[in-house]
């Protein structure tokens, strides 16, 4: 990123190429699939960060930063649209029950078993509350560790660990056997 | 194995991505944005680099506002100075400090003597030293008051604006201060005319000091009568060759020789009243009408002598007599 804000073209591509599978899907699945949506906000952040690119200091990973940007976008769309999500942003909804469907009701039709499971953690995902669902992503899309989502969501690494551990059982629980 | 720690060693392997939600959720077909999004953010990124020099270049243009808005005021402001001092220079109303370097006649300042005596002059009226130096002692109570009232006028020209040489040959009213110095013994209480010899020697005394002044102010008739009459010339100015060094002149025969100028008031009056006298006369210059009245004395002309004598004394009341002119006859 700093070549880059030197005026170095390539660096760019270079970033890009790195985080950008990453970042859509982290998008993506927080947006419930909707894939427009998610490469709307997609551009819009790589947009920004190419405007702040003079404004960027080494203070933590590039990755931190740029996941920082996507959540802070993402908080924003659901804060316009507060109608398409009942669900707090920042979680506290660890006691509720997971809305997972149950085994074999999501796709009726189990043609592979592989993309039979596939697709039921995905809907496991996007059945997480947001909060979970967040903290999730960020590590396994991100790569971040518990210190950097905490830094990129703004709590306590205690409740990032406390989320993903309530993510891990709603997840593994809906996936039953399958896993 | 307790369920905390079951939740721990879960959230382990979550954490190192060994867990089988990890390897589940690696195992989904990944997403990718379409080609036409990552188009459109690579040449947004392009833009933004080759569009970096210009903001850098408006950025530079800020930065450098007021440091160069500084500069040019202090540019300004400098030659403004300059300019000013030197308009100072130049203008009538000079400070004393500027009075001797305006008063110093070009000829003496390649040599330091006669300014020195000059500037000695002008500090405490001391042209009878000056006198002294350059002619025979011959002190006179008369003398004395002359030169005190010269360096009188001397130090009260110190104090008055001088006028620039040039306005001093023009307009007599504009250079009233200087031009007043070579007359200050007559204007100051010294007589007019030289009656007497020691008057004559007093006036002599006067004159020297006055050969240090600018040669601006002279006479414009000097270099005709320098060609007219030479020997006259070089007898009359041996003050003036011992103040400026002049090689080709000959060595005099004069004690004192007055200078070949004329003050202001003298050139005011000799304008005002008709000459009577020939205009070969009246166009001589000082010295060479002196000789001419000399050989009008040796040929026994003696009444002619003494008409152009008369006419000499209205026409240069201030000018220094030879001794046998200025004796009565």
């Amino acid at each position: 990123m700093l070549r880059y804000a030197g005026g170095d073209a390539a660096a760019f591509d270079d970033l890009y190429a790195r985080h950008r599978g990453g970042l859509y899907r982290y998008l993506l699945r927080q947006l419930g699939s909707n894939r427009a949506l998610a490469e709307e906000l997609f551009q819009e952040i790589w947009m920004n960060l190419i405007g702040a690119r003079s404004r960027y200091r080494v203070e933590a990973k590039f990755t931190t930063w740029l996941y920082t940007l996507a959540h802070n976008r993402v908080v924003d769309h659901y804060r316009r649209n507060r109608n398409m999500v009942a669900v707090s942003l920042d979680g506290g909804d660890e006691d509720d029950p997971p809305e997972v469907p149950a085994p074999g009701t999501a796709q009726p039709e189990r043609i592979v078993e592989a993309r039979q499971q596939a697709a039921r953690l995905l809907a496991l995902i996007e059945g997480l509350p947001l909060a979970q669902r967040e903290a999730f992503l960020l590590h396994e899309e991100g790569g971040l560790s518990v210190d950097e989502i905490a830094s990129v969501i703004g709590v306590d690494r205690e409740a990032i660990k406390s989320r993903l551990r309530y993510a891990m059982d709603k997840l593994r629980g809906g996936m039953g056997d399958t896993l | 194995m307790t369920n905390q720690s079951r939740e721990d060693s879960d959230l382990e392997a979550l954490l190192a991505r060994r867990s089988d939600v990890s390897l589940a959720w690696r195992a989904i077909p990944t997403d990718e944005p379409s080609a036409a999004v990552d188009d459109a953010i690579r040449a947004a990124a392009r833009r933004a680099v080759s569009a970096g020099p210009q903001a850098s270049r408006t950025s530079f243009a800020v930065r450098w506002r007021v440091p160069l808005a500084v500069a040019a005021v202090l540019v300004v402001s400098a030659s403004l100075t300059l300019l000013v001092s030197e308009e100072k220079q130049h203008l009538p109303g000079m400070t004393p400090q500027d009075l001797p370097r305006a008063a110093a006649p070009p000829h003496a300042e390649p040599d330091a003597a006669p300014a020195k005596r000059d500037e000695e002059a002008r500090q405490g009226g001391s042209s009878r030293a000056l006198s002294d130096r350059a002619l025979p002692p011959e002190p006179t109570d008369k003398a004395e008051r002359a030169g005190k009232a010269s360096g009188a006028m001397d130090s009260a020209a110190n104090k008055v604006a001088a006028p620039a040489p040039e306005a001093t040959a023009i307009t007599p009213e504009a250079a009233a201060p200087v031009p007043d110095r070579p007359a200050s013994a007559s204007e100051s209480g010294a007589p007019a005319r030289n009656d007497s010899p020691s008057a004559a020697t007093d006036a002599r005394g006067k004159v020297e000091l006055k050969e240090v002044l600018p040669s601006a102010r002279e006479l414009p008739a000097q270099p005709s009568a320098q060609s007219a009459a030479p020997e006259a010339l070089a007898k009359h100015k041996f003050e003036q060759e011992k103040a400026v060094p002049q090689p080709q002149e000959a060595d005099s025969v004069m004690p004192a020789a007055p200078p070949a100028r004329v003050p202001p008031q003298a050139q005011l009056r000799s304008r005002a009243a008709p000459a009577k006298q020939s205009p070969t006369e009246e166009n001589l210059a000082p010295a060479a009408w002196i000789e001419r009245i000399l050989d009008l004395r040796r040929e026994g002309k003696l009444k002619d002598a003494a008409d152009s004598l008369e006419a000499f004394r209205r026409r240069y009341p201030d000018y220094p007599l030879p001794l046998e002119l200025s004796a009565p006859r």
